[in-house]
């Protein structure tokens, strides 16, 4: 009987000091109260990792993925009264692949129709066909001419096909240099058309996760006051985008 | 009838804990006002009274792609966080006018900057270069407009020598909700607003090296649909060690 008690007590105690410690040690470790700014990661850091195949079949013909940026719920910019960013950039990337079609140029659209479609679904669109130039089109109503963006990250040391696993959003490491070539053709047909061109590099959906020469291609009106629902610039900016992606379907497999 | 020795054990068991529980507390609470410590000394609205002095705006121009100098003068609180704050609200107001190169509706852009000590562990590079600074500066078409060495107009010899300016500061640059809603769409207006914002502190608080955004106090993926809030924004690729050296801004 004694010892019953004994035991009972010594539970208590117990009850009694433990949760009170792992209380006190769990409330030092919180911080309430106004919230503090906790700070961010390192960009590109994230442990996320895709399974990219440790080998990449190496495109075996020349085909370009255009991705008409944005859809569905998201409309992208409103361009000016009655035009959307994702109606533009669809019909943009209808016309080039049209024309590359015409020049027997194997051509995937991420979209034909007016859907939403996420970063990641553009990317693993463009990344399982392996393909020579994928080419992601917006429009904006802001500054002029056409703006190329390529990928901000740095071409990474290691070639592509010998990387195990890659972070997810760093794809396009293994491909800056290649990308930067296809900016330049681009650029070239895009002077030659007389339209003024800005160039820069942006850390952008999808382009960051595209395993291919990658470049997001942003139209916007010109200075003289022509608007971007002018068909005469629309099918000028076609047509030097389909001249550099041909002009890319000779020079894509030079080695850097 | 307890035994006397368990008594003793007992009351000596409360009252560790009590003082374990005790100490804690107190220890929490000194971290806590550690950490605050920088953003309690933040006032919500920039002093009026502060003194004016010259700060060194980095204009976008939305046609040339490109950031452009120039100088004003504007009220300059001595606290880093108020004077980071400033220089914002300096810069927002240039972008209010009718004549901007890079118009941006006229309401609050900015509703804190915060400003904290570069986490020791952060990797001197990765696998991201400088992505704010570089876009605007690798035009090919426009040259660049940005000087070798930005003249900082802070801190001077005046401004206040405290910890927070002896090591690189990440700013956490809270915008407002109502501004970001109306930015602009597009992957060059978005970007040279961030980058905008990135180069102005930087030229001013010449210790911010890196630039964290929220938008009402979360995160956000992009400003209006193009520009990448996730990551950080980096002003220079070394960080800095003294409040003297200007790092050239990385191209
Ligand atoms: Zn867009």
């Amino acid at each position: 009987m004694r010892w019953i008690s004994d035991a009972k007590r010594r539970q208590h105690c117990a009850a009694a000091c433990i949760p009170l410690l792992a209380a006190a040690v769990v409330f030092a470790q919180q911080p309430s109260g106004r919230p503090v700014v906790a700070p961010p990661t390192p960009p590109g850091t994230s442990a996320v990792l895709s399974a990219t195949p440790s080998k990449p079949p190496a495109p075996v013909s020349y085909r370009v993925v255009l991705d008409p940026a944005h859809g569905g719920a998201d409309p992208g910019a409103e361009l000016q009264t009655g035009l959307d960013e994702k109606t533009f950039t669809l019909t943009l990337a209808q016309a080039v692949a049209a024309e590359l079609r015409a020049h027997s140029i194997p051509v995937t659209l991420t979209r034909t129709t007016d859907v939403a479609l996420t970063g990641g679904a553009r990317a693993q669109a463009m990344n399982l066909l392996h393909v020579a130039a994928c080419i992601s089109l917006h429009a904006t109503a802001s500054g002029s001419g056409v703006h190329l963006y390529t990928s901000a990250q740095v071409q990474s040391a290691t070639p592509d096909g010998q990387r195990e696993f890659v972070p997810w959003r760093t794809e396009q490491a293994g491909y800056v240099e290649r990308s930067l070539r296809l900016e330049s053709e681009v650029n070239s047909e895009l002077t030659r058309a007389h339209i003024p061109v800005l160039m820069g590099r942006a850390t952008l959906m999808p382009m960051e996760s595209a395993a291919c020469p990658a470049l997001a291609v942003e139209v916007a009106p010109l200075n003289d006051g022509t608007t971007l629902s002018d068909a005469k610039y629309q099918q000028q900016v076609a047509d030097a985008l389909t001249a550099a992606l041909i002009d890319w379907s000779a020079d894509w497999k030079v080695q850097p | 009838m307890i035994p006397r020795w368990q008594q003793i054990i007992f009351w000596t068991l409360l009252l560790s804990t009590v003082g374990m529980a005790a100490y804690l507390i107190r220890l929490r609470s000194r971290t806590e006002n550690r950490l605050l410590a920088v953003q309690d000394t933040a006032p919500v609205v920039a002093s009026e009274d502060a003194p004016n002095a010259p700060v060194t705006l980095l204009i976008a121009s939305d046609f040339e792609g490109a950031l452009l100098p120039v100088q004003r003068f504007a009220p300059l609180p001595e606290e880093p966080s108020a004077r980071a704050k400033a220089v914002l609200t300096a810069l927002f107001a240039e972008y209010a006018t009718p004549e901007s190169p890079h118009p941006l509706a006229a309401l609050t852009a900015v509703d804190t900057v915060y400003l904290l000590p570069v986490p020791a562990s952060t990797p001197a590079s990765t696998s991201m270069t400088a992505s704010g600074i570089a876009p605007a500066l690798n035009r090919a078409t426009a040259p660049t407009p940005i000087p070798a060495a930005t003249p900082p107009t802070a801190p001077t010899a005046d401004a206040p020598t405290t910890d927070v300016l002896a090591s690189p500061l990440l700013a956490v640059v809270n915008l407002n909700g109502d501004f970001v809603a109306h930015h602009p769409s597009g992957i060059e207006v978005e970007n040279l607003t961030l980058l905008s914002i990135v180069s102005t502190l930087h030229a001013n608080l010449p210790q911010i090296t890196r630039v964290h955004f929220l938008v009402d106090g979360q995160p956000k993926d992009t400003l209006a649909g193009h520009a990448d809030l996730t990551q950080d924004y980096w002003t220079a690729a070394m960080p800095i060690t003294s409040t003297a050296a200007t790092p050239e801004v990385q191209r």
